[in-house]
């Protein structure tokens, strides 16, 4: 399978923009286990039970 | 991810996180005693975007007090606390006077979630076109797309708030009726 790539951005703002659709590219390509697993990791290094 | 438009169910088989879990808990009781639909950060969260949040934020439909308080004592029994007051019926008022009230797991701060009556008719709206998420342990309510877009990019307008808002674009992209964003847009012009 042919991977995608990031476009790095012209200036801070580009760049967020671009890895806002670069993720929500992932999330649709991928199953709900394997996006999740990626979030719950960052969430739960902030949020502790 | 999959969004049923006709019937507004999302339905996501994902991995629960800490604050998906948080939300859960909380909602479990409150659904008891009334009826909420979440709006904001966390709806966005829930459908995916890579960050957290220290507050949900959390309409509920207008209950007396007594049945406030009734919801208080069972949230006190299963764990949490308000940061606001101790007084039931102090929080109620707080309620009352369009203010908001946190709640969060005792001698916790975050995450929290910020508790609202509908302050006027664009609030109330908030109730007759929600979304239900269906996750493997429950069901949450939150607020339709295209007024969760209108009030990121109308009404906060931050930074955060747009990426939040162009987060969900994306991911909805021929699914979201921009007709409707539109008006929302011009009916928060007219509240600001």
């Amino acid at each position: 399978m042919k991977r995608d790539f990031l476009k790095p951005g012209k200036d801070n703002k580009e760049e967020r923009l671009n890895f806002i659709k670069f993720w929500v590219d992932y999330i649709k390509k991928h199953s709900d286990k394997e996006w999740s697993e990626q979030q719950s990791f960052l969430i739960n290094s902030q949020i502790r039970k | 991810m999959e969004y049923n438009v006709k019937r507004r169910e999302i339905i996501i088989d994902k991995e629960l996180n800490n604050l998906d879990k948080f939300v859960l808990d909380f909602i479990k009781i409150l659904e008891k005693y009334t009826s909420y639909v979440i709006i904001s950060g966390y709806v966005s969260i829930l459908l995916g975007r890579t960050r957290t949040t220290e507050d949900v934020d959390i309409f509920i439909e207008r209950i007396s007090e007594e049945d406030f308080l009734k919801f208080y004592s069972e949230l006190k029994k299963k764990g949490f606390w308000c940061l606001n007051e101790e007084d039931g019926k102090e929080i109620y008022s707080y309620l009352e006077d369009n203010l908001a009230a946190r709640f969060s797991y005792k001698g916790k701060t975050i995450p929290n979630f910020e508790v609202k009556f509908p302050k006027d008719n664009l609030d109330k709206e908030t109730f007759k076109d929600f979304i239900t998420v269906i996750l493997p342990q429950g069901k949450l309510k939150i607020s339709s797309l295209e007024r969760h877009i209108a009030f990121k990019k109308y009404f906060l307008g931050s930074d955060k708030d747009g990426e939040d808002a162009i987060h969900i674009e994306e991911l909805f992209k021929d699914k979201i009726d921009y007709e409707k964003v539109n008006k929302l847009k011009e009916l928060i012009k007219r509240r600001k």
